[in-house]
């Protein structure tokens, strides 16, 4: 069983209303910002995980923390609210989450970012 | 010092509050430190002229050496009985004997007795050595909790809760309704080939990032 399927079991959390995730991307892995974008939860893996819990009626995920995004473009995406169950945010990194579910839910397939990020060049 | 609908936020002021000549605070609720000096000196005084028997929610960010207030406060009489909520910012020693002086004093602040467990925890930084306490102390009460340990350039992939771990965290804080954590994007933790699914498209450089940033 993967982490994300611990944390949305109601076994294990029977009275999760909200989940708030750190790091879904690694720290070299910011994305281009260049349009705002909506996904319906159906047309997204990583969504239709997380709202396969009814009871979770608010997500946050915090996709990458450069320090040089702190201060000045947020790192961070509210992806739904109440009954809002839409991914909102730039369409690169809808790109990155969809990708980085496999690690999530320990799919065993995936990518690993390097620490510290200076060698590594983004994928979109 | 501004008291407002967020609790008592300080900025910029004299830690003595001098205008008070004497007279006592009413009692706090909500205290939010910011880099705020809490050295011996202010925090008797605080001790001393503040009435704490009421505090329900503590904030402290940015705050250097908080070791000697989590000292102090738990000799006040219940050591803080009402306090419901506590959010931290936990603090980076250059030296291991202060690092291990307030790991000591942080877990004893979290051991102490109250009149029930704390309902909403909030730790940011390295809280492995905590966890335990918190799950012993406070975890049927807990309804939120946050546990975030910000990534940081140039150092080892910070360490995070396990699946394991995971599943004893639900079982020991069955009630929790919000629920804050790190993800391992190691997979497992062990390291998975960056191109397990080969890139179809290189879409920008450090140089092109950079810009994009601060543009």
């Amino acid at each position: 069983m993967g982490f994300l399927d611990i944390l949305l079991s109601e076994t294990a959390f029977p009275s999760l209303k909200m989940v708030e995730l750190f790091g879904v991307m690694g720290i070299s892995d910011q994305p281009l910002v260049s349009s705002w974008t909506h996904v319906p939860t159906d047309q997204h893996p990583l969504l239709s995980k997380l709202s396969s819990r009814a009871s979770i009626d608010r997500v946050r995920i915090h996709v990458g923390e450069n320090r040089r995004l702190r201060g000045g473009y947020p790192a961070d995406w509210v992806l739904w609210e109440e009954d809002n169950r839409e991914l909102v945010g730039p369409p690169s990194i809808i790109h990155h989450l969809s990708t980085d579910l496999r690690l999530l839910v320990g799919g065993g397939e995936g990518r690993v970012w390097e620490d510290g990020g200076e060698s590594f060049e983004g994928v979109g | 010092m501004k008291i407002g609908s967020l609790g008592c936020v300080i900025y910029d002021v004299d830690p003595k509050f001098a205008r008070l000549k004497g007279k006592r605070f009413p009692p706090l609720e909500r205290l939010t430190l910011e880099a705020f000096p809490l050295t011996i000196k202010n925090v008797d005084y605080w001790m001393k002229n503040m009435d704490w028997s009421q505090m329900g929610d503590l904030d402290f960010r940015a705050i250097d050496e908080p070791t000697y207030f989590f000292s102090e406060s738990m000799k006040l009489a219940g050591g803080l009985p009402r306090l419901k909520a506590l959010h931290l910012e936990l603090p980076w020693f250059r030296e291991t004997r202060d690092h291990q002086e307030f790991e000591d004093t942080f877990r004893r602040f979290l051991d102490v007795p109250r009149d029930t467990g704390l309902s909403e925890i909030a730790l940011e930084g390295d809280y492995q050595s905590y966890l335990q306490a918190i799950l012993d102390n406070h975890g049927t009460t807990l309804k939120k909790l946050r546990l975030h340990d910000p990534e940081r350039p140039q150092e080892p992939q910070r360490e995070m809760l396990s699946e394991p771990g995971l599943c004893d965290l639900g079982r020991r804080a069955p009630n929790l309704e919000e629920i804050s954590i790190d993800i391992n994007h190691t997979l497992n933790g062990s390291l998975v080939s960056p191109f397990a699914h080969p890139p179809t498209t290189i879409v920008y450089s450090s140089i092109v990032r950079d810009s994009q940033w601060d543009s």
